[in-house]
């Protein structure tokens, strides 16, 4: 007879808690379209960004192909996407791993 | 309000207005699949997302196709809201991408962005795609600049 002691089985659930804690970045990436100073306006606007800042984050897009304009919960950072969408910047939504 | 002076050719603006026109049925027909939603698994999301988008870009659409429309357009000065500008902006670049990906796919960025294209080598399709393309921008640029300042 076995001795060994398994622990019972436990249904793995998802934990919707630490998923809601999640922090998400919104990424907007590179598209040879949109002019600079379009996307410096745009991350003003929406972001409040001083003209500084909007334009750090402009040129890495620009020269990384992508850059990370806002982290947070994730309603408010699905929220920023379509802000941005609708600006027609390429943006996505990723886990802040 | 903001003033918009732009001199531009007539004829010129006419023709681009046909080509802008083909780009407006089409991205309502076929919205741009670069604006996915943040989840495509949720289909309620994504219905309600993608439907969102086209609605605000339909409204995008009316004021450039007011803009377009109106005599002054070119030739004298024309006084806009701010967010009717805003719009403008937004559906210049939505039609600049369509270009982009539909008339233009043959020509690299380097050349786009460095405005060396040779005018006389191309055929009159792409040479009057280029020039909408252009226009857009030079539109853009002018209105930000407008915005920037009101």
């Amino acid at each position: 007879m076995n001795s060994i002691l398994t622990p019972p089985e436990v249904e793995e659930k998802p934990d919707t808690k630490s998923l809601l804690d999640t922090p998400f970045n919104v990424v907007v990436l590179n598209d040879p379209v949109n002019l600079m100073p379009y996307v410096v306006m745009v991350f003003r606007k929406v972001f409040g960004f001083d003209k500084s800042k909007a334009e750090k984050h402009m040129m890495e897009v620009h020269e990384q192909g992508r850059s990370v304009v806002w982290t947070g919960g994730r309603e408010k950072a699905e929220n920023y996407v379509h802000i941005l969408q609708t600006w027609q910047l390429t943006t996505i939504l990723e886990k802040n791993d | 309000m903001i003033r918009l002076d732009l001199e531009l050719d007539p004829q010129l603006v006419e023709f681009s207005w046909e080509l802008i026109r083909e780009a407006l049925v089409d991205l309502k027909q076929d919205p741009d699949d670069r604006f996915a939603p943040t989840d495509p698994d949720d289909e309620d999301l994504a219905e309600a997302w993608t439907d969102s988008l086209r609605e605000e870009l339909d409204i995008d659409f009316q004021s450039l196709t007011t803009l377009f429309t109106d005599n002054r357009f070119g030739e004298e000065t024309i006084e806009l809201k701010p967010e009717a500008a805003e719009g403008i902006l937004r559906a210049c670049s939505s039609i600049r991408l369509w270009l982009r990906t539909r008339r233009l796919k043959d020509v690299t960025d380097e050349t786009l962005e460095g405005g060396i294209v040779n005018l006389e080598t191309m055929e009159p399709a792409p040479r009057l795609a280029y020039f909408t393309y252009g226009l857009l921008a030079y539109l853009q640029e002018a209105l930000i600049g407008l915005l920037d300042g009101a």
